[in-house]
């Protein structure tokens, strides 16, 4: 009776046939935020100085010029020079690419255990979920500025324990995030489609769960990178990140402190390099959102 | 509904365990031995030896952490090693310090902020709203300590208008009752003191405030746009109530539960950046207190400020949500 | 005798709902209180009811979305109430469900042919191209084209999603196909082209249909038997025939009469039923349609009714036919 079309019933190719990107018709949205491509720019622009910093300048960014210190901004040195001779200008250079690189690392750090924790909380629930959430409460408890000094105070302080500690005090931000997008998908009738065709949970969460929850953490993410690079900063500058001779743009602001009267310019670009990097995430992560995620405000 | 606060504060019990192995944590996860890492390398095995006898270090790790928690229940939080002193007591005057500074920062934040906000969202897509704005996503931007300086070197080393360190003029003490200088002061109708100390609080509260008012004018505007969409505000309108302090007194009410729901994330903020505005402003407070500890090593003090400032932070989250829940009928206390 | 293919015996759900301090106390919703019923190979058993009576539970408890409390689900002799979720993968191969959300129920990051191709994957040794090609194989087979299978989800109508969804379900040859109102979200006349591919498809593959609907005209047209569930139990079961020509529980009597009907002559006097579905967490006692029931006796109200034969396959649980 039964006159099944067998699978493998004829075995020609397959007719191919392209498929346009769901990331590309994000990306037409969000050009159409201006706000947000000026965010893009700056970024882009601090990325760029990172990469180029040896070619931009041809300064050292270390070293002591007893002939050179404190020389107010002029046509040699764009921004003046420090204490010990070193160009301003040259140590910002440099400087972005610690910024950028502690920002980065530290949120995909963040991203990489918080998603995962979220993710199980989420998904399996029960024990697993008070567990975890549990430790979100706890490290939550903690003004995280002050949970990344107690960190640092304990591994001792350098660039890259500051990398750590930040990434360490952003974790439950977002596990959380991920753990409450993952309750609500893990309830949609498609992911009850995908679980019975059999698949492994493995295939479940990271083929389907995760994929529909990343969106809104790409766009906390790129906050994340704003709220990281201000934390450095701050480590920096209480003397517990960069360690002397580094270019980083807390530890120059802390080093150049006594020159308030003497020489402000000092502390008037490294600081303003700060505060237009983390201006450009923060412009170019609410365009993200706009774009991305209409839905949440 | 009672049983949504009983709930709630047993729910702080394994917070607050946890907070407490983390802080106990501290001193043991130092690679080496605590004892030798606070003394330095030139220290003596016998004062070694003596320290790890007067830390308890020796004891079982166990038993130590459950002589450190029965110490803080009967309020011993140990002692410095810098001062010799109790931490309890010496901490007391520090706490008070920031504790009028953050309240300072948050009535400027709130004033500022929700009046930005709300003229913002009145006179949207206006030149003001524009600025309103921009400044606003300059505030969360600005990294504090860096702000701090600027205002220093414009308003106090500039301008001469204002003092750039310190809680009063060390020539003219004022007199501590709560530790509240500004109450204090009052009380003693010591008016030229309360001038000075109010004169020490303005830029150190402002530096701190910014990144709260900045999120405080941001979160009023969006909530006053969906008002300003409701029915009954339409209605008003239209019948003619256009004049702004009518909407003025809806928007300020409704103003403010947006605001209650992030007032715990603020008060964290505001504890975090302490540390950094004190440390600048020589602001004799907590932050300033463990930043101090960590350049001298004093683990007893970092611990037990740390834990202050968290216990602080966890009790205020509690209070918000259990306002909330009083003011809000609607949420779900399951 | 024909073996059935599937049988549920006394089949139970009940989820537990926490309230009090620390959640300790509990109380139950029985979603399901008891659900006995049997499909034999190529035939088609609708199930109807009121949204809330548990119809819609039944068939998530069959693929276990969700887990029963208690009872037996058979698969060709074999109960699979118990499997644990490795075991269920290969039950997966042969039931597959139709979902009754085509906009919710399309995973919105894939493609129309991954969602079709995932099956295979997991399930044969297919080579990739061989998958590809029965994506569009499966395409052109519920009436869409070979090129949609690049489209996302959200570049189709609800009834070519819907077609997605079947072509999904069958990409595997599964034996029973539960489609849980799988045409409810849909229009009219949308309803009825997907109908005839479903009939039709049974008819070129053998399929067996367990078909899960409120919606008395759309059972009609598919099925051959019939059960109408009534607050978590069968409380009317029989050929279609008997059913629509002889309904015997008032409650199905009820749900007739409120079915509108294009033959006039056939139409019966419409019979309005009094009250809400009670809370399934406290259902009524003895018969739990009594307290809307329009032919009520004073045994109803103590005395649960037994499911007795009463002539031709038909089964009814009611009072009234002792």
């Amino acid at each position: 009776m039964k006159t099944v079309i067998h699978p493998f019933s004829r075995k020609e190719n397959p007719v191919k046939f392209k498929k346009k990107s769901l990331w590309l018709e994000s990306w037409k949205r969000l050009k159409k935020q201006r706000a947000a491509m000026i965010g893009l720019s700056i970024v882009l622009f601090f990325v760029l100085l990172g990469f180029l910093s040896p070619i931009i300048t041809n300064q050292p960014y270390d070293g002591f010029n007893p002939e050179k210190t404190l020389i107010s901004p002029n046509s040699e040195h764009w921004f003046g020079t420090d204490d010990q001779g070193r160009d301003i200008f040259t140590r910002i250079i440099f400087g972005a690419r610690i910024s950028l690189w502690i920002g980065f690392f530290s949120v995909i750090g963040s991203i990489a255990v918080g998603a995962f924790l979220g993710l199980l909380a989420g998904y399996y629930g029960k024990w697993v979920d008070t567990i975890i959430s549990r430790f979100f409460d706890i490290m939550l408890a903690f003004p995280s500025i002050l949970l990344a000094i107690a960190i640092v105070s304990i591994l001792g302080p350098s660039l890259f324990n500051a990398l750590i500690a930040i990434a360490i005090i952003n974790i439950p931000t977002y596990g959380r995030l991920i753990r409450s997008r993952v309750l609500s998908v893990k309830e949609e009738e498609y992911i009850m489609a995908a679980k019975i065709t059999g698949m492994s949970d493995g295939r479940l969460i990271f083929g389907h769960i995760l994929p529909n929850s990343i969106t809104p953490i790409i766009v906390q993410g790129t906050l994340g990178v704003a709220t990281a690079i201000l934390e450095a900063a701050a480590l920096g500058f209480l003397g517990l990140g960069a360690q002397p001779g580094e270019p980083e743009w807390g530890k120059m602001l802390a080093d150049s402190r006594q020159f308030i009267t003497t020489a402000p310019w000092t502390l008037l670009f490294p600081g303003f390099a700060i505060m237009l990097v983390v201006l450009g995430f923060n412009m170019f992560g609410d365009g993200l959102r706009d774009a991305l995620d209409p839905k949440t405000k | 509904m009672s049983s949504y606060i009983t709930r709630r504060i047993l729910q702080l019990i394994p917070v607050l365990i946890g907070m407490s192995i983390i802080v106990f944590s501290i001193i043991h996860a130092i690679p080496g031995d605590p004892a030798t890492v606070i003394l330095g390398d030139q220290a003596t095995p016998e004062a070694v030896a003596e320290l790890r006898e007067e830390m308890g270090l020796n004891e079982p790790l166990v038993k130590q952490y459950f002589s450190y928690v029965s110490g803080i229940l009967t309020g011993d939080l140990g002692t410095s090693l810098k001062t010799s002193k109790s931490i309890q007591e010496e901490i007391t005057p520090y706490l008070m310090a920031t504790i009028e500074l953050m309240m300072m920062s948050m009535i400027i934040a709130i004033i500022i902020g929700v009046n930005a906000g709300i003229i913002a969202a009145w006179k949207r897509a206006s030149w003001f709203d524009y600025t309103a704005m921009l400044v606003a996503l300059i505030g969360v931007s600005i990294p504090v300590f860096w702000f701090g300086l600027m205002e220093q070197w414009i308003f106090a080393e500039k301008l001469g208008l204002l003092p750039s360190t310190g809680r009063m003029n060390a020539r003219e003490p004022v007199e501590a009752l709560s530790g509240l200088l500004l109450v204090d002061t009052i009380l003693q109708g010591n008016w030229s003191g309360f001038w000075d100390v109010l004169k020490h609080l303005i830029l150190p509260s402002i530096a701190l405030g910014t990144i709260p008012m900045a999120i405080i004018a941001r979160i009023t505007r969006s909530s006053m746009l969906e008002v300003l969409e409701l029915d009954y505000i339409r209605t008003a309108r239209a019948k003619g109530l256009s004049g702004f302090w009518v909407l003025y007194k809806h928007a300020l009410k409704n103003a403010f539960a947006p605001i209650l729901t992030i007032i715990g994330m603020l008060v964290g903020l505001l504890l975090g950046g302490a540390v950094l505005t004190e440390t600048i402003f020589g602001w004799p407070g907590v932050g300033r207190y463990i930043y101090d500890a960590i350049g001298s090593r004093d683990y007893p003090v970092i611990q037990s400020g740390i834990l202050i400032i968290a216990t602080i932070f966890v009790f205020v989250n509690l209070i918000v949500d259990l306002l909330y829940s009083l003011l809000d009928p609607r949420i779900n206390y399951r | 005798m024909l073996l059935p293919l599937l049988e549920i015996q006394e089949l139970k759900v009940h989820i537990p709902l926490k309230s009090g301090l620390f959640g300790r106390k509990y109380s139950f919703v029985k979603a399901i209180d008891g659900v006995d019923f049997s499909i034999y190979e190529n035939e088609t058993f609708g199930l109807v009811g009121e949204s809330g009576c548990g119809k819609s539970t039944t068939g998530k408890a069959i693929m276990r979305l969700i887990d029963p409390t208690s009872g037996k689900v058979s698969f060709e002799g074999k109960d699979i109430s118990r499997l644990s979720r490795k075991e269920m993968r290969n039950v997966y191969k042969d039931i597959q469900l139709i979902f009754q959300d085509p906009y919710a129920s399309l995973n919105p990051r894939k493609t129309a042919g991954d969602i079709i191709e995932e099956p295979m994957i997991i399930n044969t040794t297919m080579s990739p191209e061989e998958r590809k090609y029965r994506v569009q194989e499966l395409l052109e087979v519920v009436g869409l084209n070979a090129y949609h299978s690049t489209r996302y989800p959200h570049e189709f109508s609800g009834g070519q999603r819907q077609r997605i969804g079947i072509a999904r379900a069958l990409a595997l040859n599964p034996k029973l196909l539960i489609a849980d109102e799988a045409v409810s979200a849909l229009d009219v006349s949308v309803q009825s082209q997907v109908l005839n591919l479903l009939r039709q498809l049974q008819h070129e593959r053998g399929l067996t249909y367990l078909f899960i609907s409120h919606d008395l005209s759309v059972v009609k047209h598919i099925s051959d038997r019939i059960g109408v569930m009534y607050l978590g139990r069968i409380v009317e079961q029989g050929s279609k025939k008997s059913i629509y020509k002889n309904p015997l529980h008032p409650y199905t009597q009820a749900l007739l009469s409120a079915a509108p009907s294009i033959n006039r002559t056939n139409e019966r006097e419409r019979i309005v039923l009094m009250g809400d579905l009670p809370n399934p967490i406290n259902p009524p006692k003895g018969c739990p349609f009594h307290p809307r029931c329009f032919a009520k006796k004073t045994e109803c109200e103590s005395a649960s009714p037994q499911f007795r034969n009463v002539g031709d396959e038909h089964y009814v649980a009611c009072h009234l036919y002792n």
